[in-house]
């Protein structure tokens, strides 16, 4: 889980680290919800940063669901489904926010796949 | 007529598994129609008659267990019927190549080699497969969905007209999430001649989440 700031500012930089750590470059679909609904089911979330090609990304935004029970697990799912806004990002756009992420070197290239990384350099060669 | 033997070893001394000198080839395809092979006739004379001391020890692990039909290589309709047979096996290993749980946006590298492989030996065959699994609801549709985005990411120039059918086609699958998939498969493609198929698409459809995934992939066809 990620936290979206307010004006989405960081949007391209959660989404640059989560694309980072595939095989390939792809579609990136996502759920947005309310951070304040979390806190109404009772959900605990706690900063955490993981490892990942964006560590300054991760410490400042990943959230872990911390004691999630099964019936917590139940009412996120739901709260997903009646209340979550679900986004679709297109792999040409994850591919752009990707290849701008690796030229301003805010990504740690050697936590990418090299395949994924050869991809980018093929597109832009392209271009 | 399927035929059916026992390939059990003998204590008769075995034959050498090579070929004899300008000896003629069969083809030898299974009821199932998967495990095709190309057989010395010798050696199929010697499985129909028994003959189980014609087995060589690296011969004797890749026989069938009984077989359909057996012709001349040089029949050309056997060779149709060989690459489709083979075509169609390539096409389900595609779809099988990767438990549930691997099918993760991004992750299925594999898939998309397997099926440039599947592309590049049997062509329009592979794609006509394809196809027919697509519309028929054979396989798992998350599967079907990661190979359709494929089937548009491939750079192989030659197919991309049959490519950009097959994706078309696709659009009218009975599951959603492989019409999902082919809209993405058509994103990927980044072909505007798939434009007017989108629309129909979004009109006929009835989930409105992936009416509103296909208006995306055809506003951003007609963005580029």
């Amino acid at each position: 889980m990620w936290l979206l700031e307010d004006d989405e500012s960081n949007l391209d930089r959660i989404v640059a680290v989560l694309a980072a750590g595939r095989q390939h470059v792809d579609k990136f679909d996502y759920a947005l919800i309310d951070e304040r609904a979390l806190g109404e089911l009772g959900i605990q979330i706690e900063a955490k940063a993981e490892p990942c090609a964006d560590d300054e990304a991760s410490a400042r935004w990943h959230r872990n669901i911390v004691r999630l029970t099964s019936s917590d697990l139940n009412a996120l799912v739901r709260l997903i489904h009646s209340r979550g806004r679900l986004r679709r990002l297109l792999r040409p756009q994850v591919e752009a926010i990707l290849t701008n992420a690796v030229a301003s070197g805010r990504l740690d290239l050697s936590r990418i796949e090299k395949r994924l990384l050869d991809s980018l350099a093929l597109t832009k060669n392209s271009q | 007529m399927a035929h059916e033997f026992n390939s059990t070893s003998s204590s008769a001394a075995a034959l050498p598994d090579e070929t004899l000198p300008a000896e003629e080839q069969v083809v030898v395809v299974p009821p199932t129609g998967f495990g095709v092979q190309r057989l010395s006739s010798s050696l199929v004379t010697a499985l129909y008659l028994g003959v189980h001391s014609a087995f060589g020890p690296t011969t004797r692990p890749n026989l069938p267990a009984s077989f359909a039909w057996i012709e001349r290589v040089e029949n050309a309709t056997t060779a149709l019927i060989v690459a489709d047979v083979a075509s169609k096996q390539a096409v389900l290993e595609i779809l099988n190549c990767q438990s549930p749980e691997e099918l993760q946006d991004g992750m299925t590298a594999g898939l998309g080699v397997k099926l440039a492989a599947c592309l590049r030996n049997f062509g329009d065959a592979c794609l006509a497969n394809l196809a027919t699994v697509t519309l028929q609801g054979e396989a798992d549709p998350d599967a079907l969905s990661h190979v359709l985005r494929w089937v548009g990411r491939l750079p192989d120039r030659e197919s991309i007209q049959g490519r950009l059918l097959l994706l078309i086609r696709a659009l009218e699958a009975p599951s959603a999430i492989v019409r999902d998939g082919a809209g993405l498969g058509l994103v990927e493609l980044g072909s505007r001649a798939a434009i007017p198929a989108l629309t129909v698409a979004i009109a006929r459809e009835t989930n409105a989440s992936l009416r509103a995934d296909l208006e995306q992939a055809a506003a951003h066809l007609l963005s580029t």
